[in-house]
Formats: structure tokens, C-alpha cells, sequence
């Protein structure tokens, strides 16, 4: 009974930061990435020679990419800390929810926000390759797939920071970890070309920090590999697993934040 | 509290064994040709945080403008072949970089950069990354004996790429025909009427066409050689010009495909593409 009850709180505050997610910035930004998309495949038809369809992917790709990190850092570090600082928070927790139980229903509804700005992109993608005879393979499902966990994984890290500190600081850190997260393959052999940097440093902090580099398979899936179901169980398995820790953490955070 | 911990320890044991199958089931998957891993010069790609093709596409692009720009105000092409290098560095798989790189390097000026020996290298950068592209390896063949008139290596080459699944059969008879001495003009042409065909609609079936016919017309100039040569020791006549031969009825032509008459130096009695001519290039 406890557990369903919990399940129907989640619910409601997953659905709230849902719409409130999609009211804000959400649609303005998938409009304008739509529209981008279908302008360049007007535009590169002509001057990319016969490499439409593989440009028109790289853009759509990468503004998935670009584009949903973007939403999950700078919602993601706002989730939490909008509440506090507009003392809304206090409203929602004199109710029989919990602090986990808010933080928990707050991802959940980020992440439904990034899978509405995913599907919207895909169909933008969908209709600029349409317009140059290209289809929306298994690959580039596949590849949209391992965008949505790693995207997801940034909501995450924004939403922790959200738990422990001011929304500056949330953004500031998510997006150094955004960028650290794409240089992890240079952090594993930095003590091969840094003279003293100490090997074990290098590679505590590849397996320790969240590994972005995991989830690209953006150039696979354009040139149509095939990606393996396993590959991708165990990338939902590596996200998932992080999504959870850091999750406790910022639940463990907030537990101890004083909100008066 | 206590579960929370201990999810937080959970997931602390799942995520390096994650990170290890992902590393595993990346590696089963083939080299994405050579992620270079350690800092090295190619910092674009390091920098490039993951949006790699995206910055390939645009410096493929820049590359492609930059070319068609220079070609007609005729003022180098400087930058290009560190445009293409760039392009091809961010995206090792991107075949049309160094397909259209090559040509664009390789033909001489004003058509193209005029340095046949980048752009075969960048071919073999090319055939190197996609050892099971056949046409990257078999245009670097025909560039190194066309462009770098170097037979020997070029039919070494083209006999590598008739090695490597999917080639077609003619590949090896090509780079025996290519040694034969005399017949590098009939094996040229053989190269272009083969890229022309393999060519998409665009630069690179036009520049083929552009070659077929300066190929054709050296063809026809040596043929007129041929019955000059043969003229001459018949009758001894080494003054007659070749509009002259041409009244009188000796030799059947006397212009290239372009309609320009031939350059005919009577004395070594070679016959060759004027250099008016549109279809006259640099050796």
C-alpha cells in the first residue's frame, strides 16, 4: 500500500516538472533545432557533394546532442534549487512526501522531458532526411537510444548539484562535468604524455567520473554499423547504475540541507 | 539511510564492471579507425568533445567552398590541403574527403592545387584508415601512376586493392596492363573510363570526362606520330607542317577534342596538345 501510494506521489511531481519543464524553454528549443535542421537540408544539398544524408545525420546527431545536454544541465540544475529558493519547497513537503521521494518524482519528470525533446528531434531529423530520400534506420535508433541515457546521466549530475548548491554553481559544475566527461579517453593516458602524472590518478578518474565518451555512437550509427543490443544493455546498465548513486548522494545532500 | 547507503555502494561495484563491458564490447566491435586515445597533435579532435563529425562535416564543407573559391579567383589553394587533413582527421571513415581531396590537390594548376604527391598521400591516409575500401586503394593506384607517373608503384598498388574483398576482377589485369611499355596512354584511359563510371554525377565524373578526352587526344597525337614517323622514312619529307600534311590527304586529322590544332615540332616530329588548348595540362 505504502509503495503504491509512493509510486501515485512520484507520479504527480514527475508529471508537474514535466509540464512545467515543457512550458519553459523546452518547445522553443526543439522549434528552433526543427527548423535548423530542415534549413540545412535545403541548404547542404547543394554544397556538401552527394554527402547530404551523412551531413543531415551529423547535424541531427549532434543537435541532439548539443541540444539535450543543454536541457538536462540547465533544468537539471534547477529542479531543486527553483523550489528553495522560492520557498515552494515547504508547500510540497508539509504533504506526505518525502525528500527522496521529491527528488526522485523531479528526475523522473526531466527525464520524460528529455524523451519529449529526443522524439521531437527525431522526427525534425525524420523529415530533413525524408526530404533527401534517406530513411531513420536501427543504427540511428540505436545511436538516439545511447543520446537519451547520457542525457538522462547529465540530468542526473544537474539534479545532484541542484541538492547541494545554489543553481549557478549547479550549472557551473554540471558543465565542467559535461566537459570532463568527453575527455575521460585523455584523463585514462594522461601519464603517458604528462611527465609525473601519476597513472593511477589518471585512471581513478576515468573510472570514476561519467564516462560521455560511452554513449557516442553518433559516427556508427552514420555510417550504419551494426550496434549490438549488448552494447546497449550495457550502457543502460552503466547509466543506470550512476543515475541511482548519484541520485542517493543528492538525496543523502538534501537530507541534511537546512531549508529554513 | 542505511538503504541509501548501500545502493550507493551497489552502485559503486556496478559501474567500473560496466565500464569494463563497455570497453570490452567496444573493442569486439572494431577499431573506429585509429580514436587516438593519447594527446597527440590532432588536439581538433580532442577538442572537438564528441561532436567530431559535426566539425568534419563543416571543415569538408569549408574545403569544398574554399576550393571552388580559389579556383576561380586562381590565387593558390594554400589552405586546402589542411582543410581536407583536418576534415579527414575528425572523421577517418569520411571516403569522399579523400577521394575528392586527392583530385582537388592532384590536377594541375588552375584546375586544382597542383600537388599530385599530397594528394596521393592523403589517398593512402585514406586506404590505410578503411583497409576494406577498395576504391580508396584502387584510386590511389591509379593516382600514383597518373598524377606521380610512376607505373612500377602504381600497379603495386592496384594489385593490393584486387587483394581486398569486393574488388572487381579487371583490378588485376589493370595493374599488369599498366607495366606494359607503350600502352600507359590505353591503361590511363582504361583508369578514367573506370572512375567515370564508378563516379557519382559531380565533380568527379566531370573531372574523369575532362580526362578521358585529354587522354584520348594524346592517344590521337601519338597515332599521328606513328604515321608521320612512317611518312617521313617512306619519303623522306621531315618540312611538311601538319596542316599540310593534312591537305595532302597523309594524315587523317590534325586537331585535338577540343578542336585546337596539335603542336608539331618537325624536327623531333612530335605531336602534342597545344598549349591553347583547353584539354593542354602540365607534366
Amino acid at each position: 500500500m505504502g509503495l503504491i501510494s509512493s509510486f501515485r506521489r512520484l507520479r504527480l511531481v514527475a508529471y508537474n516538472t514535466y509540464l512545467e519543464s515543457v512550458r519553459q524553454r523546452l518547445f522553443v528549443g526543439v522549434v528552433f533545432f526543427a527548423f535548423l535542421l530542415m534549413l540545412a537540408a535545403l541548404v547542404l544539398k547543394d554544397i556538401s557533394v552527394h554527402q547530404d544524408k551523412k551531413i543531415i545525420a551529423d547535424i541531427g546527431l549532434g543537435a541532439m546532442d548539443f541540444f539535450g545536454t543543454i536541457i538536462a544541465i540547465f533544468i537539471g540544475a534547477d529542479l531543486v534549487g527553483r523550489d528553495v529558493e522560492r520557498r515552494t519547497l515547504h508547500l510540497l513537503l508539509v504533504k506526505p512526501l518525502s525528500r527522496e521521494e521529491f527528488i526522485v518524482g523531479r528526475y523522473l519528470g526531466l527525464c520524460l522531458t528529455i524523451l519529449t525533446s529526443l522524439i521531437l528531434m527525431c522526427l525534425g531529423l525524420s523529415l530533413a532526411l525524408w526530404t533527401v530520400n534517406g530513411g531513420f534506420s536501427w543504427s540511428l535508433l540505436s545511436a538516439v537510444y545511447a543520446l537519451f541515457l547520457q542525457i538522462c546521466l547529465m540530468g542526473a549530475i544537474g539534479v545532484f548539484f541542484s541538492t547541494t548548491s545554489s543553481r549557478v554553481l549547479a550549472i557551473l559544475g554540471a558543465t565542467i562535468l559535461a566537459v570532463l566527461g568527453r575527455l575521460t579517453d585523455v584523463l585514462k593516458n594522461a601519464s603517458v604524455v604528462v611527465e609525473g602524472f601519476p597513472d593511477w590518478l589518471g585512471k581513478g578518474l576515468y573510472l570514476s567520473l561519467p564516462n560521455l565518451l560511452n554513449f557516442d555512437l553518433k559516427n556508427r550509427a552514420v555510417y550504419g554499423d551494426l550496434i549490438a543490443p549488448r552494447i546497449l544493455a550495457d550502457l543502460t546498465a552503466y547509466a543506470a547504475a550512476y543515475v541511482i548513486a548519484l541520485l542517493a548522494l543528492g538525496a543523502l545532500a538534501f537530507r541534511k540541507r537546512d531549508l529554513k | 539511510m542505511k538503504k541509501l547507503v548501500s545502493a550507493l555502494l551497489i552502485c559503486a561495484g556496478i559501474v567500473p564492471a560496466a565500464q569494463s563491458r563497455v570497453d570490452r564490447e567496444r573493442s569486439a566491435m572494431g577499431p573506429e579507425p585509429d580514436v587516438s586515445s593519447v594527446w597527440t597533435g590532432r588536439v581538433v579532435r580532442v577538442l572537438s568533445l564528441g561532436f567530431a563529425d559535426l566539425l568534419a562535416d563543416l571543415y569538408w564543407m569549408r574545403a569544398v567552398q574554399y576550393y571552388g573559391t580559389q579556383k576561380l579567383n586562381g590565387t593558390g589553394f594554400a589552405n586546402l590541403s589542411p582543410l581536407l587533413e583536418t576534415a579527414a582527421e575528425l572523421d577517418q571513415r569520411f571516403s569522399i574527403v579523400y577521394r575528392y581531396g586527392a583530385v582537388f590537390l592532384s590536377e594541375p594548376s588552375p584546375i586544382g592545387a597542383g600537388q599530385p604527391a599530397t594528394g596521393v598521400a592523403l589517398l593512402n591516409k585514406g586506404a590505410d584508415r578503411n583497409p576494406a575500401d577498395w576504391r580508396l586503394r584502387q584510386e590511389e593506384g591509379l593516382f600514383t601512376f597518373f598524377y606521380l607517373n610512376d607505373a612500377l608503384r602504381g600497379s603495386q598498388i592496384l594489385q593490393t586493392a584486387s587483394r581486398i574483398p569486393g574488388a572487381p576482377d579487371w583490378m588485376a589485369a589493370l595493374a599488369a596492363q599498366i607495366l606494359n611499355k607503350g600502352g600507359e596512354l590505353d591503361a590511363a584511359l582504361n583508369m578514367w573510363l573506370i572512375i567515370q563510371e564508378q563516379s557519382e554525377p559531380g565533380i568527379l565524373r566531370d573531372n574523369a570526362a575532362d580526362q578521358i578526352k585529354i587522354v584520348r587526344s594524346r592517344i590521337l597525337a601519338r597515332d599521328l606520330e606513328r604515321i608521320i614517323r612512317s611518312y617521313r622514312e617512306r619519303t623522306g619529307d621531315s618540312k611538311s607542317s601538319l596542316a599540310e600534311l593534312r591537305r595532302a590527304g597523309i594524315i587523317p586529322y590534325s586537331s585535338d577534342l577540343a578542336g585546337v590544332e596539335f603542336d608539331f615540332d618537325q624536327a623531333s616530329g612530335t605531336v602534342s596538345i597545344a598549349r591553347r588548348s583547353a584539354l593542354w595540362r602540365r607534366h
